[in-house]
């Protein structure tokens, strides 16, 4: 993970995602709401730098130098596994960021406890279903970066229409968590069953 | 008998309906120094990964260490330094992988790019980092593309050294080339892994032992009817 994380950061691929989530950040700030509401506004913005940054780091070598790492640390399921691993604890500060300027920039404080566990549950499912989503947009299992833009855009905008999710916002844009607390739920066991099925998938295709 | 390393029963491999290997059965042991030679296209690269483990055998099955040290014929070099990569790819080491550089004559920054060094700088780092590991089996593809006569004698040692430790190593080289002091010389033909000591006993019973000088290496080579490693004038 520290090595994968090393390979990122020196590429400097991270930093048009990291840009776009900047741009985003800017314009909520500028146009705020309540905590809820900017963190429903934020979902979107983690959730496609969280699928982009986890096609990046999947993408972020050739084919070769992953056949070398995928040795190293016993097979490609394991390094798939890996790299998705620290694709979600570099987004862990950009959540944690994002949560605090969300709340920060709040214009109707409910309570505070709610502003906050509500954001974060709501930063940290989309980051971690952009994560698990990214996982299968990359080397070995999608070849071809093209087809990765075009399937990510596809999702993207499939996202928005699930019912978890938009029951979610529903309820954010209320000041309410039972739907936050749905998605979490949701979010945490998809993207760990997506996560075990991605690295049978680069076992399988690499 | 050495300990076994790792065994392929009945391993094939397929690239959507293309069979590249089939029916490989194979066991390498502690300390032994395999190579496998083969024509372009004849599937040594994936029996290297096949072995090495990066890629799955189907069907078939692989006993061996999960993790090993594999060398690719080439790579796109990351933007990490030597430095950084020797440090960071991996923890456990065997010996200092700077003094095994060294060995290696590398002549380069190491603080610099990989992306900045030479062809053949590149590969001692790749080689460093391969055999200065604490590992079961270190699989190398073409391992003299790039190496310079320094290098070459530095690899011969660093072989050496390492099967003394009891890792297996395994080299892939082209149909025509000569790699010294193999123990197990395989061939690759028509999807298929043979002996090599059926083709050529000659051969390797005569390379058997240490490195030998150019000259040695040019009348053995002319005189088997194999391309020269080295062809450079004297």
């Amino acid at each position: 993970m520290r090595f994968t994380l090393a390979l990122v950061a020196r590429s400097g691929r991270w930093i048009a995602p990291f840009l776009l989530l900047a741009v985003w950040l800017v314009v909520v700030i500028a146009n705020p709401g309540s905590a809820l509401d900017n963190a429903a506004n934020l979902f979107f913005a983690l959730f496609v730098v969280a699928l982009w940054l986890t096609v990046t780091t999947g993408n972020v070598d050739d084919d070769p130098h992953r056949d070398l790492c995928a040795a190293s640390v016993g097979g490609p399921a394991r390094l798939q596994t890996a790299r998705q691993l620290a694709t979600m604890v570099a987004l862990g500060p950009l959540v944690l960021i994002a949560t605090v300027l969300g709340v920060a920039s709040g214009t109707d404080h409910r309570s505070l406890g709610t502003d906050v566990v509500g954001t974060l549950g709501l930063l940290v499912s989309a980051g971690l279903l952009g994560a698990a989503t990214g996982g299968f947009l990359h080397r070995p299992i999608l070849a071809n970066v093209a087809w990765s833009v075009v399937l990510g855009v596809v999702v993207v905008l499939g996202v928005a229409v699930l019912p978890p999710l938009r029951d979610a916002l529903r309820d954010a844009d209320r000041a309410r968590l039972e739907g936050v607390a749905a998605l979490f739920v949701v979010s945490t066991l998809s993207t760990t069953a997506a996560t075990w099925l991605s690295a049978v998938l680069a076992a399988r295709r690499n | 008998m050495p300990e076994e390393r790792v065994r392929l029963e009945s391993a094939a491999v397929r690239f959507g309906r293309r069979v590249v290997l089939h029916d490989i059965s194979v066991a390498l042991h502690a300390g032994e120094l395999a190579c496998v030679r083969g024509a372009n296209g004849a599937g040594k690269t994936t029996l290297l990964r096949l072995v090495a483990g990066v890629v799955r055998p189907t069907p078939g099955t692989r006993v061996g260490p999960r993790a090993c040290a594999y060398v690719p014929p080439a790579l796109s070099p990351p933007s990490l330094s030597a430095q950084h990569w020797l440090r960071s790819v991996h923890r456990t080491r065997s010996s200092d992988p700077f003094a095994v550089l060294a060995d290696l004559g590398f002549d380069g920054d190491v603080r610099a790019s990989c992306r900045s060094l030479s062809f053949g700088n590149l590969r001692k780092v790749l080689l460093a980092d391969a055999f200065s590991r604490r590992q079961y089996l270190v699989v190398v593809d073409e391992p003299l593309v790039g190496l310079d006569h320094r290098g070459r004698e530095g690899l011969n040692a660093l072989v050496g050294r390492t099967r003394t430790e009891g890792t297996t190593v395994l080299f892939a080289v082209q149909d025509d080339e000569i790699v010294v002091g193999v123990d197990r010389p395989f061939i690759v033909r028509d999807g298929g892994l043979h002996d090599g000591r059926d083709d050529d006993a000659d051969t390797h019973v005569t390379l058997r032992g240490p490195i030998r000088t150019r000259r040695q290496l040019l009348d053995d080579a002319a005189r088997l009817g194999y391309r020269p490693i080295d062809v450079t004038p004297e």
